[in-house]
């Protein structure tokens, strides 16, 4: 990048943050730790077309920012994140592809000393190309080791540095001698903005499952606060229903009262062996599903039980 | 007519409606008496169930028009009343919240307020859209829920609010300093940083005039500090008749970090000794001024008179250089 001269470097760079707040409706505050200026290069070219990655000074984000808020009030969400190692990513198009971009462009780095460890690091045994003269930095680190062929051999796997834990200078030059880059770092999405709108990057990843699970969630709360208090809702008809049936069955199961669906429990309680020889027969048929109705059947007959575990998983409420 | 174009009709009496409530809430406080006593366990309950059910609809919404087939007329017009009335009861709670119980504190509710409903504006204008279960609905879902789901970190009273924004000022500003003290020592270690947007390095003659800029960033930074220190060991600061303190500290604590921004943005090359004397004056006065409101106010901050030493002195120092250069 070809430096700009000193007179026109600052107003160029305010021009530059308004109009790209004007241009882009969207924008990723990503984290720059470790990222080295090669690197760097490296993810602008292949974010070309896709993206436009702006770092530099964070006192001057904010003021650009500020001096926008009359046209764009929203934008304020992001001052308080503008601080650290941080750039914007801003884009068009979908978040998900660029920040498929932005994964893919991690490169491995050695491990520095003092570096918070992103991952475990793990030294396989193996034979080392090193000379005995360097058995000291293993001794140090407590790493067993043993003479072959002149050359030091690691005896087992070792778990030298743990998840978050810093990496100490011992471990350091170690790895560098083993020829080991243990980390990979790139751009890190910190936050996401989009049409005045700021979220974590977390909720790029929402499926139709969580969707479903949270709305659940919250027709479970309905159906328990109707059952509670006795007043039938849609949601509670289902769990009403049931508990009903439990209690029908339970009655049928004491006394000499019948009907078609409770003839089948009590049949089970009369014989259960007569079942049992049943699912054995089934189970290697049917493999491990055959189990799976000789237990619906067992809970049937627990009429006093709690809990019953239907598909609609509504069965915690009495 | 055409249902679809009777659901497109439906959406957009909702944003509309959406950004007369928006418009409302942005303007600022209602006319509302506030009568009896304020209970505040109620309050911050009450606010839980709202937001709850807030995001609870919005799920509802996103949900229904996931897949194929769409809700007929009726069934989507009784969804969007029901995210409406979710809105208008979020909004009343919102202004339950007596003004007496401190500007800072309504302020926050009222961004918290903003965000969910504009969350909410934001996937009803998706959904509307008409593309079922689309991935950009999934996000305008989630954005929703995080906006919903931060009752539990919401300042509860106006100290809190007051300190949240103490903090936030206090970071930002130990940021900017360590930006200049990054320029006092740019160029020092020779290396071409090609990939970043870089600054061209100051020359020494320039670099002199830094130590008395970051001297006055540093002072803004510790005056913060001291600032959250009162505020966390003064636990009076809860009492109501330190509401009116607490929001005028607020005040001026929200000038600091955009003077010291200002400020900090001059000391890039080209250095205009006019724009540095301007922003260097507004953040020494705006440092004094905050000093001296701590030194008279209720909040008792002890050992001030260092820090208004060290203000002066910088500013002095600053000025005196400007004036020789």
């Amino acid at each position: 990048m070809v430096k700009e001269d000193k007179a026109t470097w600052k107003s160029n760079y305010f021009m530059r943050i308004a109009q790209l707040l004007d241009e882009y409706p969207k924008c990723f505050i990503v984290n720059a730790d470790n990222v080295g200026s090669k690197q760097m290069q490296q993810i602008r070219a292949a974010l070309r077309e896709a993206a436009v990655i702006l770092m530099g000074k964070n006192t001057m984000m904010r003021k650009a920012i500020r001096g926008h808020l009359d046209k764009n009030p929203a934008l304020e969400k992001l001052l308080p994140h503008i601080k650290g190692n941080v750039g914007l990513v801003f884009l068009k198009g979908e978040l998900t592809d660029v920040r498929e971009k932005l994964l893919k462009n991690k490169v491995k780095a050695p491990a520095r000393a003092g570096a918070l460890a992103p991952v475990h690091v793990m030294i396989p045994s193996q034979a080392t190309t090193l000379g005995p003269e360097k058995t000291s930095f293993f001794q140090a680190l407590q790493i067993p080791t043993k003479i072959t062929r002149g050359c030091i051999e690691i005896l087992n796997e070792v778990n030298l540095i743990k998840l978050g834990d810093r990496v100490g200078a011992s471990e350091a030059t170690l790895l560098n001698m083993l020829n080991i880059s243990p980390f990979s770092y790139g751009l890190v999405i910190q936050h996401v903005y989009d049409s005045g709108t700021l979220f974590e990057p977390e909720i790029l990843d929402i499926t139709d499952d969580d969707i479903r699970a949270r709305f659940l969630s919250g027709v479970r709360n309905i159906a328990a606060l109707s059952l509670a208090i006795g007043y039938p809702t849609s949601a509670s008809a289902p769990h009403s229903i049931v508990n009903g049936f439990k209690r029908i069955l339970a009655l049928a199961v004491e006394t000499d009262i019948t009907f078609p669906e409770a003839e089948q429990t009590k049949e089970y309680l009369k014989d259960p062996s007569k079942f049992a020889a049943l699912a054995a027969s089934a189970a290697p048929a049917a493999g491990g599903g055959g189990a799976a109705p000789a237990k619906k059947e067992e809970k049937k007959v627990e009429p006093e039980s709690e809990e019953s575990d239907d598909d609609m998983g509504f069965g915690l409420f009495d | 007519m055409d249902s679809s174009n009777t659901r497109a009709d439906l959406f957009h009496d909702f944003i509309q409606k959406s950004e007369l409530i928006l418009e409302q809430i942005r303007a600022g406080e209602d006319s509302r008496c506030h009568h009896g006593q304020f209970e505040q366990d109620e309050f911050w309950n009450k606010l839980g169930v709202v937001f709850k059910k807030a995001a609870h609809e919005a799920t509802k919404l996103s949900l229904v028009f996931s897949q194929e087939p769409a809700p007929n007329e009726e069934e989507c017009r009784g969804v969007l009343e029901s995210v409406e009335k979710a809105m208008i009861v979020l909004v009343s709670v919102y202004y339950s919240l007596p003004l007496t119980q401190g500007a800072t504190l309504r302020k926050a509710l009222q961004k918290a307020t903003l965000n969910i409903i504009e969350g909410i504006k934001s996937l009803a204008e998706t959904v509307g859209q008409g593309t079922l279960g689309s991935q950009q609905q999934l996000q305008t879902t989630g954005a929703v829920w995080h906006e919903t789901d931060i009752v539990p970190t919401l300042p509860k009273s106006n100290r809190e609010a007051v300190l949240v924004m103490v903090k936030e000022s206090a970071a930002l500003v130990t940021d900017a300093l360590s930006e200049v003290q990054e320029i006092q020592t740019s160029g020092e270690d020779g290396e071409e940083d090609d990939g970043f947007e870089e600054s061209p390095v100051l020359s020494d003659a320039e670099k002199a005039l830094l130590a008395p800029c970051s001297g006055l960033i540093k002072t803004s930074k510790f005056i913060l500090k001291k600032t959250c220190e009162g505020i966390i060991s003064n636990e009076q600061c809860e009492q109501a008749e330190y509401v009116w303190a607490l929001d005028h500290l607020a005040e001026i604590v929200d000038r600091l970090s955009p003077a010291v921004d200002d400020f900090a943005s001059c000391l890039y090359p080209p250095l205009k000794h006019d724009s540095i004397r301007q922003e260097g004056e507004r953040l020494y006065q705006t440092n004094e001024v905050l000093l001296t409101f701590l030194k008279q106010s209720e909040i008792k901050i002890e050992k001030l008179d260092p820090l208004l030493a060290a203000n002066k002195h910088n500013w002095d120092k600053l000025s005196s250089s400007l004036g020789g250069v």
